[in-house]
């Protein structure tokens, strides 16, 4: 963005424009602490030198905070709003009494999952017989795909035994995660040759039929980063383990952030 | 399942545990697997015997217990490396689950490195891809380049395949982020689709198809839709995949879907008419503004307002949410003014 100073002047003078610019990166995110790769948590923004230097919030200043330090200024978000529409955050500078035109910028921050169709089961020998995969992509605050890794981890509560199987006895998943878009959920089953005890045994046939749910553990889904506990919510479940496949069961999608 | 640092292990054994958090299965990324692997073959793969040893299965900085188990193969096809006609390889599974697979018996694509104890798998998360019937023929060394081309034209034509199973169909679609756009396997899809066994395969291969931005299958998938035939384990990819058209020319085969009686088709189709924002789907936009699923609503009213350009009433989710009568009255009232022109 630039603004210019000048005129016409008639004969021989000399004709000085001025120009003011602000650049840098247009898009600020909020992961709650955590700083993915590809995903600019703090932005710097720069101007044109000058000797006198104002920077300032046109509009958003919900959305973000702006520190000014000479020709930069280092954008954040406030974490409490983000942005409706893109660059619908607006910041100028003032160089030498010169004013910027508006500098556009977005406050994005990860929303929710959006399935990418029912879970695929296939089937094995150990250490689990079946394996089935729910797939998401990851959307943001204006229902975007967030197309680059953000990373993401899950938190599980205990396992619970359901409909007079004692599959919660056997202990739960590990809990991992791992890269999004897609972001892949694997869900196992407890091995029954490490557990020959398990009742009801689990089938595979890959056709996602059983209707009963044998073992049931809470889900918390964050992206951010892949360490437990870490990064922005984006979906609350539950594991539910079947006789022939997993799904999760419950999806509660944060509300949209404002 | 134990899961024990790697230091502890070998100082305290299985009793301390550390706190279940960790990394899961990587995405499957082609360049790395080739270029890990001293050795693909194609080959046919036994079923896997357990050895009854126990194991330690390494992951990161932790260690789990675990059993060894070890498969035959029958080579077929070497596409890197050498190696003999037939081989054995061992491999390490936990006790229980955290993303490795064993090897699957049959026809697969096997990557393999050469370690102190014969062949190893080299990625345990990948220690097979689907593989097609069809001979292949290397003579000299490939690049690593070329051998991801060979792993996708294997994956192509089990898509293809009228003899490949169900399975490894689907173990291919679970891969789609790694496979790039290309006019190759969309024709793969194509003839996967003819050669379908099943309605829900061929489902799949349709929606595939439709999120790859060929239109080729989509009168089709909107009769599966209308008709709520298609398979219940389907349904909601076909609608994701509506959901991701961007073509004009879906069009007069999205206005349809806005009258199913499944509320998801109706904002799968909304939501692609929004992404379109084709000025003749106005009036039929407006019509959307009364469905009673909010988020048809919304997809029309933000539809609207990249079709004229007055993006300041195409609000934010928790905006239309706060503000949704505003938005709708000011739709309708622009009704007004554009039928009566």
């Amino acid at each position: 963005m630039s603004a210019s100073v000048g005129g016409s002047i008639k004969g021989r003078a000399t004709f000085t424009v001025i120009d003011t610019n602000i650049s840098g990166r247009d898009t600020v995110w909020w992961f709650n602490g955590a700083t993915p790769a590809g995903y600019d948590t703090a932005v710097t923004l720069t101007s044109s030198p000058g000797s006198t230097i104002s920077w300032s919030i046109v509009s958003g200043s919900d959305k973000v905070s702006l520190s000014g330090n000479g020709n930069q200024a280092a954008i954040r978000s406030t974490s409490s709003h983000f942005s409706g529409a893109p660059g619908d955050i607006s910041i100028k500078v003032t160089v030498d009494g010169i004013v910027s035109n508006p500098f556009a910028m977005t406050a994005r921050v990860p929303w929710k999952l959006q399935s990418l169709g029912e879970p695929e089961t296939t089937c094995f020998f150990s250490p689990t017989n079946y394996i089935s995969v729910a797939r998401y992509e990851l959307r943001d605050n204006l229902n975007s795909v967030m197309s680059t890794d953000a990373e993401w981890n899950e938190v599980l509560g205990t396992p619970a035994s359901e409909n007079g199987s004692n599959w919660g006895s056997f202990g739960g998943p590990n809990p991992m995660g791992a890269a999004t878009n897609p972001l892949e959920d694997m869900i196992g089953a407890p091995d029954p040759s490490v557990n020959p005890t398990m009742n009801p045994l689990p089938t595979c046939d890959g056709q996602n039929t059983g209707t009963t749910r044998y073992m049931a553990v809470p889900q918390t889904i964050r992206v951010g980063t892949n360490t437990g506990g870490g990064g922005v919510q984006v979906q609350q479940d539950t594991l539910g383990y079947y006789i022939d496949h997993g799904q999760h069961d419950g999806v509660q999608v944060p509300p949209p952030p404002q | 399942m134990t899961r024990i640092s790697v230091v502890a292990a070998f100082i305290l054994g299985v009793a301390a545990t550390v706190p279940l958090f960790g990394v899961g299965r990587p995405h499957l990324n082609l360049s790395d697997l080739v270029g890990d692997a001293d050795v693909i073959v194609i080959a046919d793969v036994s079923p896997s015997t357990p050895l009854k040893t126990p194991a330690l299965v390494r992951s990161g900085t932790d260690i789990f217990a675990g059993h060894e188990y070890a498969s035959e193969l029958r080579v077929r096809s070497v596409i890197k490396g050498r190696c003999p006609d037939r081989l054995t390889v061992k491999y390490a599974l936990p006790e229980s689950f955290m993303g490795y697979r064993p090897l699957q018996s049959g026809l697969k694509m096997v990557f393999l490195r050469l370690g102190g104890n014969g062949y190893e798998i080299v990625n345990q998360y990948y220690p097979d891809l689907p593989a097609s019937d069809e001979a292949v023929s290397v003579t000299d060394p490939l690049s690593d380049d070329q051998l991801v081309e060979v792993v996708l034209r294997q994956f192509a034509n089990v898509i293809a395949s009228s003899t490949a199973s169900e399975s490894d169909k689907i173990w291919v679609l679970m891969y789609d982020y790694a496979i790039p756009a290309s006019e190759l396997f969309k024709e793969a899809l194509k003839k996967g689709v003819a050669n379908a066994a099943t309605q829900r395969m061929r489902e799949k291969l349709q929606a595939e198809l439709l999120i790859r931005g060929d239109l080729s299958e989509l009168s089709s998938v909107v009769q599966l839709l209308l008709r709520n035939n298609a398979s219940p384990h389907t349904t909601s990819r076909l609608q994701y995949a509506i959901s991701t058209l961007k073509d004009r020319r879906a069009v007069p085969s999205l206005i349809p879907l806005l009258s199913s009686s499944d509320r998801q088709t109706r904002a799968a189709a909304s939501e692609a008419l929004w992404h379109i924002a084709d000025p003749n789907t106005a009036e039929i936009l407006l019509k959307a503004l009364e469905d009673p699923y909010h988020e048809v609503r919304y997809c029309a009213v933000r539809a609207l307002a990249d079709i004229t350009g007055e993006r300041e009433w195409g609000p934010s989710i928790p905006e239309f949410k706060e503000n949704e009568d505003r938005y709708l009255h000011h739709w309708k009232q622009w009704a007004r003014s554009y039928r009566a022109r």
